[in-house]
């Protein structure tokens, strides 16, 4: 499997998750039962990290109607490199957003794989625990970075 | 101590009432009833593929268990007290590890 299977891989088990547990949330919800998926507190830490990847409200510490307000405030239409900057902008808000979004998406389903593996081999030493998780979520981040390479390598 | 019996239970609430009274009595039974319908679903459904194709799928039918047991799982927990967090967890964590399963094992996710 190619690092391209891997990317898109990964966004479709992700989709999957959040949809799936989306559903037991509004479930839980619209029957008003008393258990929620999300009483868990992995389940939940998984949730509101990919929520928060995919539907973040906030940019920076504002909204996005506030930042949608600063640009178009930004915006001088007599100054003709102003086209540039709002397009450039918009470009790079684009692009860190994907990568927000592939990076966050990836590291929650890889904390709540990882967490409970972890608490069963190191019960008694959160130190420990810790550590590893560290050490492997290094070697995950250049995994990512690699895989991203190869696939704009690829794509040329 | 007395031993709990179907008389400690207001039967006529509903057929769910045995369902908790047995959950009562015995902790494991509605985490067995999951895993039975999970075993169930997953081998039914692969050796139905076996039978009719010559070869069966695994990876996509213990998907298609884990997500039938977490919906089944999720249905019990509108009643109160029927399903612990616990078990409903490992319904998800099915779920969701066979879909990892299932995706893994594919060559031409892309195509």
């Amino acid at each position: 499997m190619g690092a391209k299977e891997i990317m898109f891989t990964s966004l479709i088990i992700t989709l999957f998750v959040f949809a799936f547990i989306s559903f037991g949330v509004n479930f839980a919800s619209e029957t008003e039962s008393a258990l929620s998926i999300t009483n868990d507190s992995r389940i939940g830490n998984l949730y509101s990290g990919v929520n928060g990847s995919i539907f973040a409200d906030t940019y920076d510490g504002k909204t996005l109607a506030e930042t949608a307000n600063e640009t178009a405030d930004d915006y001088d239409s007599d100054d003709t490199s102003g086209v540039t900057n709002f397009l450039t902008d918009k470009l790079t808000d684009v692009i860190k957003g994907s990568a927000k979004l592939v990076m966050g998406v990836t590291y929650s389903i890889f904390d709540s794989i990882l967490d409970p593996i972890l608490s069963i081999m190191f019960p008694n030493s959160p130190g420990t625990r810790q550590a590893v998780g560290i050490v492997l979520t290094a070697i995950i981040s250049f995994l990512l970075v690699f895989a991203v390479w190869r696939l704009i390598k690829s794509g040329q | 101590m007395a031993y709990t019996t179907l008389d400690d239970y207001n039967t006529s609430a509903g057929i769910h009432t045995l369902f908790l009274y047995t959950a009562d009595v015995v902790p494991i039974f509605i985490p067995l009833l999951l895993f039975a319908i999970f075993t169930i679903t997953c081998l039914g459904s692969y050796f139905a593929q076996v039978r009719t194709k010559g070869s069966g799928d695994f990876p996509a039918s213990f998907t298609v268990a884990g997500i039938l047991t977490a919906i089944i799982a999720q249905l019990m927990a509108v009643i109160p007290n029927l399903v612990t967090i616990g078990t409903l967890v490992i319904c998800y964590t099915s779920a969701i590890v066979g879909v990892i399963f299932l995706f893994l094992t594919r060559d031409n996710v892309t195509a």
